[in-house]
């Protein structure tokens, strides 16, 4: 019986105690002394606590984006690669389209039928200078028909199949030029010489020919056109048995970067030399 | 007949390498002869017959593919299978270093009868780069032997050994 009485006071106590303070609670924004110091005691707890539960949650998802990240850096990565290679290739692509449009250039410039080749080959034993192109009897090249690149001479077509033709260059000894110097007009026979380059030889001792002049061809041999570009005076100097004057010659095409050519279709009987005229007209 | 086959197709390939991608490696003018180099292989390893024929055919193709008057390195690589040959059943040269000069020497054979044919047919313009061009292919050639040489055996036995099972 004193027990249940007690019992019930104590809640009536709490409840009565509740209501006092619930009803004679101020409504003032500023925490009393005691709200404040159970804030300045919970608050080291509440930030370490927070933070690392912001950690762990950073960590977690962090390691799940790890995952992510990868599979994502395989696939960039992969990207990377095929936009490396697709660039390799426009660039090529690039390249080629500048060098047909300096062909293009030229075939407009010189005037005459012509066909656009490719370089598929090379000499075989090393000894001799020539290359082999795509194009042969069937797409009208023949033998005796120049080569030549944007910079110039380039050689003269030396065999024919019907799809595939060899090009003895001009810095190979077996193949005559008869050329010009441009300035001074001295006429004279360019070969291939084994010293590297060429060699314009008979050339007339009363010639002004010095070095850095330019070397065109006279259209005389009935092979070259007139006035294509062959190479730079490098040095003059005697022949062998003095009568003449012969001069080195840088070729202006890059034998080693040549990978087109433009065949000037001629007829057998050779070019009508005066510029402008069209052989096939 | 295995041997014809295989010499035949390692040629084509020779070939091939020779006038494509051996200049990405090495400049044209001192590219190795391989082409001379499988001569030397085909006089060591072959039965007589078929080598020299082989030698002789090689030459020709080499001849047509190149700036060369036909016959010349079908003579020329005639001469040295039968001079490696030779070497071989009277010396038993092959050793490696023997294998290098036999190419050395054949290459250095090869060049200098392009040179005579060449100042035959007009001035050449011999100079120090020629003569530096006359020496150092017949070098390389000769050095190539020690790759080619043992990547052709290899082949060839294990080409043997396919072709036996048939």
């Amino acid at each position: 019986m004193f027990r249940s009485i007690r019992n019930i006071s104590i809640i009536l106590l709490l409840l009565g105690g509740g209501l006092v303070i619930l009803l004679s609670s101020s409504q003032r924004p500023e925490a009393g002394p005691i709200r404040g110091t159970l804030y300045a005691v919970l608050r080291p707890f509440q930030e370490a606590v927070f933070a690392a539960q912001f950690r762990v949650r950073d960590i977690w998802h962090g390691y799940i984006h790890l995952t992510e990240v990868r599979e994502e850096n395989t696939k960039l990565t992969q990207e990377v690669a095929r936009l490396h290679q697709e660039r390799t290739v426009l660039l090529a692509k690039d390249q080629e389209n500048r060098r047909l449009r300096k062909l293009l250039d030229l075939k407009g410039r010189y005037d005459f039928p012509s066909v656009v080749a490719q370089v598929i080959g090379e000499d075989a034993s090393g000894w001799y200078r020539t290359f082999f192109i795509n194009r042969g009897l069937d797409d009208g090249v023949r033998p005796d028909m120049p080569a030549t690149v944007a910079d110039g001479v380039v050689g003269r077509v030396s065999e024919s199949s019907a799809s595939v033709s060899k090009v003895l260059l001009i810095t190979d000894p077996s193949l005559s030029v008869d050329c010009r110097i441009a300035r001074t007009r001295d006429r004279g026979v360019l070969s291939g010489s084994l010293e590297g380059g060429c060699v314009l030889r008979y050339l007339d001792h009363r010639s002004g020919v010095k070095a850095q002049d330019e070397v065109v061809t006279s259209g005389m041999d009935g092979v070259f056109p007139k006035d294509i570009p062959v190479g730079t005076v490098k040095q003059v100097r005697q022949s062998g048995q003095g009568l003449f004057l012969e001069a080195l010659v840088d070729p202006v095409a890059d034998f080693s970067k040549v990978e087109e050519v433009l065949i000037i279709v001629a007829k057998r009987g050779g070019f009508d030399v005066r510029p402008g005229l069209g052989a096939d007209r | 007949m295995r041997d014809l086959l295989f010499v035949v197709a390692a040629g084509f390939v020779v070939l091939i390498l020779q006038t494509t991608s051996l200049a990405f490696a090495v400049s044209p003018e001192y590219k190795p002869d391989l082409a001379l180099i499988l001569v030397v292989w085909a006089a060591l390893r072959l039965d007589f017959l078929v080598g020299a024929g082989f030698a002789f055919i090689l030459g020709m193709t080499v001849d047509m593919l190149s700036g060369s008057r036909l016959g010349v390195f079908a003579l020329t690589y005639c001469a040295i299978f039968l001079a490696c040959a030779h070497m071989h059943t009277t010396f038993q040269v092959d050793s490696p270093i023997g294998r290098v000069i036999m190419a050395l020497v054949g290459c250095l054979v090869a060049g200098a009868g392009v040179a005579v044919i060449r100042w035959v047919e007009g001035p050449p313009g011999f100079g120090w780069n020629a003569l530096l061009w006359l020496t150092a292919k017949p070098i390389i050639t000769g050095a190539s032997v020690l790759l080619v040489f043992p990547a052709l055996e290899r082949l060839h036995s294990g080409y043997l050994r396919v072709a036996g099972t048939y």
